[in-house]
């Protein structure tokens, strides 16, 4: 695409020996961390990262699986309600009818009656409050980040290595094996992406790993192709490459000890790319029911959905903003991350940030 | 430079169109929730037209009754319905049968030579909505056309043609304008005559007619909207835009109109209609509450017309019914016990909750081990604390269900014996207690054990979980995977899945939960010929209250509903008894006496929950003569030709 | 360049033939039978279940269901549906598409032309305060949660201030026994605005052609908007276009948000890598004032490489789209399709999957067009984009 003609000019200057590969990374790593918001990025996902960690330990510790378990886990805090006609205050009384269908069929007008408190806004206890089932938001928080992290992983290590891999043969071979990925390339790109998963989620399960490695290949054989094989036709063009290939190394030799290190940070901007893309896809699959897994951020929101609660705007904050926020917030911080490695590919660009 | 000259002209232009959007959206005011009806009084009348307004949540797909019955949508019977007749109907809310074109109670069939027949008389004061008559020939001509062209679904469930395989009814005859002959292959059981061909919708032949012949195949027929067809019903669907709305509009002639009927305890029904000289108590007396009044009413249709507004989902339309916007909300599938409590918590909307009429269960396998063996399936069923589900877990909006008739059907279900079989499960002190009996029961099977399930004595919880179970012909017993809805399709099976799997996890062995989209969990599950599953939590919709056949569909070893494997001589025995009975008392002691306590015994399914239907309605607009009835008012249309104008 | 024309065509069927194919096959992979959802009614007979088997030819062998299938889709006979039985896939799309693509073109076009210069503008003061914050939100923008930010607009616009309808996309009591159809009221309002985007694009050129002077271009301009204005005015249907572009107003603005972010972010990269151009440096040079520089020299030089990629975006459009309607309740292709999805009804699902792969691939031609317009590096190469 247009990929193509715009990064042709522009990464020229990139290109060095790679004997100085270490230096080469290093400053990369220099100009990368003035970038303040890709920096800030990699904060929250080293946040999201020590979470995902910490929740096993905090369920093996302070937390009781029968309470805190983020799919069966139980905690009710009942409050005392007084049975009422109708309702002047939400958290003190309880209509007649709801009282005798759920938790007295004799309860009369006036009784005082001990009712669960599902969903419970924060407190000691919960810090983020609990859900509609009386499980704790935290605790799900928490685990949900681990999905999200094995998705955003599996779709992330399928798009790198699927896309850098076609785009470096592609662009060292070239001939017909090029054509045909470029094809191939324009096939996917064209392939409604989301509506597939969602259409073949509805037909056959889909599994988070299934979920990851599907939304990778799309991505992988689509546009991170198309970028990353404009980006390495650049490089193979450089007298270095000529040289090494003049001395007799292969196709695959070459590709891996020159073409590669100087695709890393397209590869890198890619791979960010998908893992928001993936966590945005997973939120809506699994807001949808259509995804085979107990817990994540998007069933968080789904069980909130069905509830009605997002028309209640801020009233059960607790069950949208903690969801809503943590994906939001992933695939915000995977782009700047990925936005700050594309600063890297362009050495004009760089200069200008280091001058600054 | 020059581009400026642009930018003005775009700004200009946008300008107007703004000045030209606000103009023109001030004419008609547009505001959204609460502009009356826009044309008042097709009728000409000063008063305004009384509009009952109703949300729903899923367009509908079918236009004619054709679609409708042939596999179309719960959503188009909400609509629908109550725009056809037929010789009988089931009157709610206690399901009696009652004539409708039929000038007599039903007649029992006689044998007839070879065949069993019944001959039944027509009032003959019946007229379709364009004036014609209803006659004994649109009878003939709606069970040609479901023969002929070969309509399926529920068509084939009313109409039964043996040709096809689907019943006992060989044909249908006029005998004059207003005498039909039905005649069936066999001695009819209860579940043919009355309840499926003294039901069957009758179209009206002289619309439909040319339409049939004029068809060049099925699908024509189907999709030919039905506003313009006469009905015989106190509604008539006018028109449909897609993803909006629906209207249909009243039937000032419905022959039915004004006519009184009163429900007694005791399973009568006192109708009641000056004008058609029809004064009579049909239905079978049980003896007691005969003068017990438990509904009254006069039919109308009241309303002048029921406008149907579409929205999206549950959510937005239980936000459409709190703000007023819609006088009832038809709930479908139900609500989440959320937006039920966003219904109780609302100004101005009156909640009620009726008992449904569905069946939640865990089903097992039994063509696998460990499911095949009674013991296995005995020590889950008692390991799961289903008051525990339901109370706790879903914060009270299940009601655990221990047999398989769901206590709201009140004409069939069995206080006495139900207790019985309720208490054998029910009645445990704590976890712990139910804990050690379902191990005790393993035990005795010879089950062994790496690491047996221990209680706390004290507290009564459990303080180590079961592992490595061992059959007791010395085989480990493998993991298990446990099929339940995802939350987004079903929350509460959902939830119900996962702590099933925590509680079967206990005794010992590894239970995965697996949720499984809808579509996918069916495909797994509901084909009896290929079985792919261990256990699976599901739910059944129970059909037909005033005769439960659905014991004949899920258990009868042969049965095309039997997703379990279960195979019982005495049970089909009891069951094919159950089904040819022409005697409901018959019917009813057979069902106690014999297949519940049979299936209670062998265990292919446990029973766990039952959720009760919660629908609201603002009675500042709108009014019922009853609210009490099993599957709720939505289940009956929203009780459209009954519905009042408040005082 | 007509050969190029073809060659793309060409290519562009094989790719629709390969969704297709890939459709077909995902569907025969479910190991269930797509008939079961009719069996959980147990009081249907099983008469009934293999009629349905039959009707949809799935007694059929495989490659002959397949024929049938691609046969179908070139005759536009996508079967029917199942979740909307009795309807005809095709006569569902035909209802549902102008809903979706009157509300996605407009809020595409919206934020791009938005976009374009925010990312100018964010891009001219890159590493300022200014800049960072705007950033920050557009980078908010384009990775937000959609349902969330839709739910959040609901929140603020329809239920805290009641400014705007949500919930419905018309009003029945408005629309009950109206003497025109929704479709044909939509169908009139996108070809007022086609007609409107042409006009635009007809007198950009004549501008940029130096064809008719700059007063001419106004004066028409404003007569076409009038004129366009005035017809509706009087139309009788006037007030059922009102009503549905009142309904429409909260969804096109949210989704003109959400695609406002990476239009923005695309622009604002674009230009940065053409601040430091020759002919940047050059038009500075010159004299040129920064704001001329920047909107004429370094804006046009950035534009290629953002229609490039926003076409890599159009899917993501779409998919904003699938959540959206079903948060607003509009029911366009996406709620249809999610619903078709939830339920398994296989023949409306992949019915519209394909519709999106031909509207999609549509829009890659002309999007493609448009760049080989604007580009005259691309004219003179024979190679294609891409």
């Amino acid at each position: 695409m247009g990929a193509g003609p715009a990064s042709a000019d522009v990464t020229r200057g990139c290109v060095m020996n790679p004997r100085v590969s270490a230096d080469l990374w290093r400053g990369r790593w220099v100009a990368f961390s003035r970038d303040r918001l890709a920096v800030s990025g990699v904060a929250i996902i080293v946040a999201f990262a020590l979470g995902a960690l910490l929740h096993p330990l905090l369920l093996a510790t302070v937390w009781d699986p029968a309470i805190y378990h983020p799919v069966t886990g139980n905690d009710p805090q009942p409050v005392a309600r007084t049975v009422v006609d109708t309702i002047t205050d939400r958290d003190t009384q309880i209509d007649v009818a709801r009282a005798r269908l759920r938790h007295d069929p004799q309860a009369q007008i006036g009784d005082v009656l001990d009712v669960p408190r599902q969903p419970a806004p924060p407190s000691l206890t919960h810090p983020l409050g609990t859900d509609p089932r009386g499980r704790d938001v935290l605790s799900q928080l928490l685990f949900g980040a681990r999905t999200a992290f094995a998705l955003g992983a599996v779709a992330a290590v399928t798009t790198v290595v699927l896309g850098t891999g076609l785009a470096a043969v592609a662009a060292v071979r070239g001939g017909w094996l090029a054509a045909l990925l470029l094809r191939l390339a324009d096939y996917v790109l064209l392939l409604p992406a989301i509506p597939f998963v969602i259409f073949a989620s509805a037909i056959v399960d889909v599994s988070i790993i299934a979920l990851g490695v599907v939304l990778g290949i799309t991505s992988g054989l689509g546009p991170t192709a198309i970028v990353l094989h404009a980006q390495a036709r650049t490089i193979v063009v450089q007298p270095f490459v000529d040289a090494a290939r003049l001395a007799g190394g292969g196709t695959w030799p070459v590709v891996r000890r020159h073409v590669m290190p100087h695709l890393a940070p397209v590869a890198l901007l890619s791979m960010m790319t998908t893992v928001a893309l993936a966590i945005g896809a997973e939120a809506i699959l699994s807001l949808f029911g259509l995804v085979e897994t107990s817990m994540s951020w998007g069933v968080m929101l789904g069980v909130a959905d069905a509830g009605g609660y997002f028309a209640d705007g801020i009233a059960a904050w607790w069950l949208l903003v903690p969801a809503g926020g943590a994906v939001t917030l992933l695939a915000g911080a995977s782009y700047l991350v990925g936005r700050g490695f594309d600063t890297l590919v362009d050495p004009r660009l760089r200069s200008v940030a280091v001058e600054r | 430079m020059h581009y400026s000259w642009i930018r003005r002209a775009v700004v200009l232009a946008v300008a107007s169109a703004l000045l030209a959007a606000c103009s023109s959206s001030q004419t008609p005011p547009p505001s959204g929730s609460d502009a009356p009806p826009s044309e008042a009084g097709d009728a000409g009348g000063d008063a305004p037209p009384f509009v009952y307004e109703v949300g729903m949540f899923a367009d509908i797909a079918a236009e004619n009754w054709w679609a409708y019955l042939d596999d179309a949508d719960g959503w188009s019977g909400f609509v629908l319905d109550g725009s056809a007749c037929q010789l009988y109907e089931l009157t709610p809310p206690t399901s009696v049968v009652t004539p409708q074109l039929a000038a007599h109670d039903w007649p029992q069939p006689e044998r007839d030579g070879d065949v069993w027949a019944v001959e039944v008389d027509l009032a003959g004061d019946a007229t379709w909505s364009d004036g014609t008559s209803v006659t004994a020939a649109d009878m003939v001509f709606t069970w040609q056309t479901v023969n002929g062209l070969e309509l399926g679904g529920q068509w084939l469930s009313f109409y039964e043609p043996a040709a096809r395989e689907a019943g006992l009814v060989t044909a249908i005859e006029a005998l004059d304008e207003t005498s039909v002959r039905i005649e069936f292959a066999d001695e009819p059981g209860l579940g043919t005559w009355p309840m499926a061909v003294a039901l069957a919708p009758i179209m009206p032949e002289h619309h439909w007619g040319p339409i049939v012949d004029g068809a060049a195949d099925v699908s024509e027929l189907l999709t030919t909207s039905g506003a313009g067809s006469p009905v015989c019903g106190p509604y008539e669907f006018v028109e449909r835009e897609p993803g909006a709305f629906v209207r249909v509009v009243a039937n000032e002639d419905w022959f039915l109109a004004g006519t009184s009927y009163t429900h007694y305890a005791d399973g009568t029904v006192a109708v009641r209609n000056d004008a058609r000289s029809i004064d009579e108590r049909y239905g079978a007396s049980s003896g007691d509450g005969a003068d017990e009044v438990v509904a009254e009413y006069v039919t109308g249709p009241n309303a002048d017309e029921v406008l149907y507004t579409l929205y999206s989902d549950a959510a937005v339309a239980v936000g459409a019914l709190v703000d007023g916007e819609i006088a009832f909300l038809l709930t479908g599938p139900g609500l989440d016990p959320a937006a039920q409590d966003r219904l109780f918590d609302a100004e101005g909307v009156e909640v009620v909750a009726n008992p449904n009429y569905t069946l939640q269960f865990l089903g097992f396998n039994l063509e696998r081990a460990p499911m095949n063996d009674l013991a296995f399936r005995e020590a889950v069923a008692t390991v799961i604390d289903r008051e525990h589900i339901a109370q706790t877990v879903m914060g009270g909006a299940a009601l655990p269900l221990y047999t398989r008739m769901p206590s709201g059907n009140t004409a069939w279900f069995d206080d006495a014996v139900a207790e019985d079989i309720t208490s054998r499960w029910r009645d445990f002190p704590n976890y712990g207690a139910r804990l050690e009996r379902a191990v005790e029961i393993l035990r005795d099977a010879g089950y062994t054990w790496e690491v047996e399930p221990t209680v706390n004595g004290e507290t009564g919880d459990l303080s180590q979980r079961g592992a490595g179970l061992t059959a007791p012909d010395g085989t480990p017993v493998a993991d298990l995977e446990l099929l339940h809805p995802t939350a987004g399709y079903d929350a509460l099976r959902n939830t119900a899945g996962l702590f099933t799997a925590q509680f079967i996890g206990d005794l010992g062995v590894d239970v995965a939960a697996t949720p499984l989209p809808f579509g996918e969990l069916v495909s797994r599950v509901i084909d009896p010929s290929n079985l792919q599953y261990d256990m699976a939590i599901l739910g059944w919709g129970l059909g037909n209250p005033a005769l439960p056949t659905y014991y004949d569909m899920f258990w009868r070893s042969d049965a095309p509903l039997n997703i379990v494997g279960y195979a019982s001589d005495e049970y089909d025995d009891a069951v094919a008894r159950f089904m040819q009975t022409r005697d409901l008392a018959a019917a009813y002691d057979i069902l106690w006496n014999e297949l519940e306590p049979i299936l209670d015994a062998d265990l292919p399914y446990v029973p766990l929950f039952d959720t009760p239907v919660v629908e609201g309605y603002r009675p500042e607009e709108i009014t019922f003569p009853y609210t009490e009835v099993l599957g709720g008012l939505g289940n009956q249309g929203g009780l459209r030709a009954l519905v009042l104008a408040p005082e | 360049m007509w050969r190029t024309i073809c060659v793309r065509l060409v290519q562009m069927a094989l790719v629709l033939w390969l969704l297709a194919t890939t459709v077909f096959v995902v569907i025969r992979l479910a190991p269930g039978d797509p008939t079961l959802h009719l069996a959980l009614d147990p009081s249907l007979p099983p008469a009934a279940r293999q009629l349905q088997v039959e009707r949809m030819g799935l007694d059929l062998p495989l490659w002959g269901q397949y024929v049938t299938y691609l046969g179908g889709l070139v005759t536009g006979d996508l079967g029917v549906s199942m979740h909307e039985y009795p309807r005809e896939v095709t006569d569902i799309i035909a209802e549902r598409l102008p809903r979706t693509v009157a509300l996605v073109v407009v809020a595409t076009v919206a934020a791009f032309a938005l976009g374009v210069v925010v990312g100018r503008w964010t891009a001219w003061r890159r590493d300022s305060h200014a800049d960072r914050t705007v950033t920050g939100l557009l980078v908010f923008a384009a990775t937000a949660f959609p349902p969330w930010v839709a739910y959040l607009m609901i929140w603020v616009f329809a239920y805290e201030l009641g400014w705007l309808p949500s919930g419905r996309f018309l009003t029945p009591e408005v629309w009950r026994d109206a003497p025109v159809t929704v479709s044909s009221v939509f169908l009139a309002l996108g070809a007022t605005a086609a007609l409107v985007a042409v006009g635009a694009v007809v007198a950009a050129l004549a501008r940029a052609r130096e064809l008719a002077t700059p007063r001419a271009v106004v004066v028409i301009s404003v007569t076409l908007v009038a004129g366009v204005l005035g017809v509706w005015a009087m139309h009788p249907a006037r007030h059922f276009a009102a009503d549905l572009l009142w309904h429409a107003m909260l969804p096109t603005v949210t989704l003109t948000l959400l695609t406002l972010g990476p239009a923005a972010l695309l622009m604002r990269s674009a230009m940065v890598t053409t601040t430091n151009t020759d002919t940047v440096l050059y038009a500075r040079a010159r004299g040129l004032g920064e704001r001329l520089v920047r909107n004429r020299h370094a804006a046009r030089l950035a534009l290629p490489p953002v229609i490039a990629a926003f076409a890599l975006n159009l899917a993501g459009v779409v998919t904003g789209s699938l959540v959206f309607e079903r948060v607003f309740s509009w029911p366009g292709l996406g709620t249809t399709f999610v619903d078709a999805a939830v339920a398994g009804d296989a023949p409306l699902a992949s019915g519209i999957i394909v519709t999106y792969g031909v509207v999609l691939v549509g829009m890659h031609l002309l999007l493609e067009g448009a760049q080989w317009a604007l580009d005259p590096r691309l004219r003179t190469s024979r190679v294609a984009a891409s």
